[in-house]
């Protein structure tokens, strides 16, 4: 995968801090690929909190931004609806935690 | 007049004209009651004004963002992202707060990605991204207020 393993701890921590400390993240898109470059960091994650989590998404995604210094698209899931990307993300991503 | 200055008269210009379509179609999304009804009950009507709506909070922001990296350099501020122009303005008063200006970025991008065939949350989105327009016309008035009294700029010399 290319983002280092400090930038996938923090990354991590930033979610949690926001979609609660049990959810799971997967790194997926072209930053998986090693042998791809640069590129958009996209993160997929998956929480049991309730609601739109439009705040919460929000604060993530600056959060992320400033720790990549780029774009960063997250995915959120809190199964009130279904997606191809959920799977798409879980299938085809790398499991960060 | 130099011509960095005369790009700011006319990104003011441009951004008088931007305020004019921003409130026009705030106003639309207000009296179109679009705040309280579901968007499973949008008339097209509605969807082309939620369309409107967006587009002109975005470009209202974007440029505003250009008119402020455009002060930015005329006053020899050194930035190498648009994160130093945004602290350059918060400390200059011309914006309240950088992290603001993120999160209704963000929010921006927000209606534009996941949400689209979600009502619940298209809804919440559409209310939050009306909140932030107060802010937005705040921060443009106090650009050309920061033009007009450090550049001599105003209305007359764009």
């Amino acid at each position: 995968m290319r983002i280092t393993n400090a930038q996938a701890e923090q990354a991590v921590s930033i979610i949690r801090e926001s979609l609660g400390a049990e959810a799971a993240v997967w790194l997926f898109g072209s930053r998986v690929n090693d042998t791809k470059r640069g590129g958009d960091v996209d993160l997929y994650a998956e929480t049991s909190l309730h609601g739109v989590l439009l705040d919460e998404t929000v604060r993530a995604k600056i959060a992320l931004s400033d720790l990549f210094g780029r774009s960063v698209d997250l995915v959120v899931n809190n199964h009130r609806k279904s997606s191809p990307i959920y799977q798409i993300a879980r299938e085809e991503g790398i499991r960060l935690a | 007049m130099k011509p960095h200055l005369q790009l700011i008269a006319s990104r003011l210009s441009q951004l008088e004209r931007l305020r004019a379509y921003l409130l026009h179609s705030t106003g639309k999304i207000e009296q179109c009651g679009m705040l309280q009804k579901s968007p499973a009950v949008y008339s097209l009507d509605d969807s082309n004004n939620l369309a409107a709506f967006r587009m002109r909070v975005s470009e209202f922001q974007e440029h505003l963002g250009k008119l402020l990296a455009s002060i930015a350099r005329e006053e020899e501020v050194e930035y190498s992202g648009f994160s130093d122009v945004l602290a350059f303005a918060e400390k200059s008063g011309i914006i309240a707060s950088e992290s603001v200006w993120k999160e209704i970025r963000e929010i921006r991008n927000q209606i534009n990605h996941e949400y689209e065939d979600d009502p619940d949350a298209l809804t919440v989105i559409l209310k939050k991204m009306v909140t932030c327009i107060p802010a937005l016309l705040e921060w443009e008035t106090g650009a050309r207020n920061y033009c007009a009294a450090k550049f001599g700029l105003d209305d007359s010399a764009s």
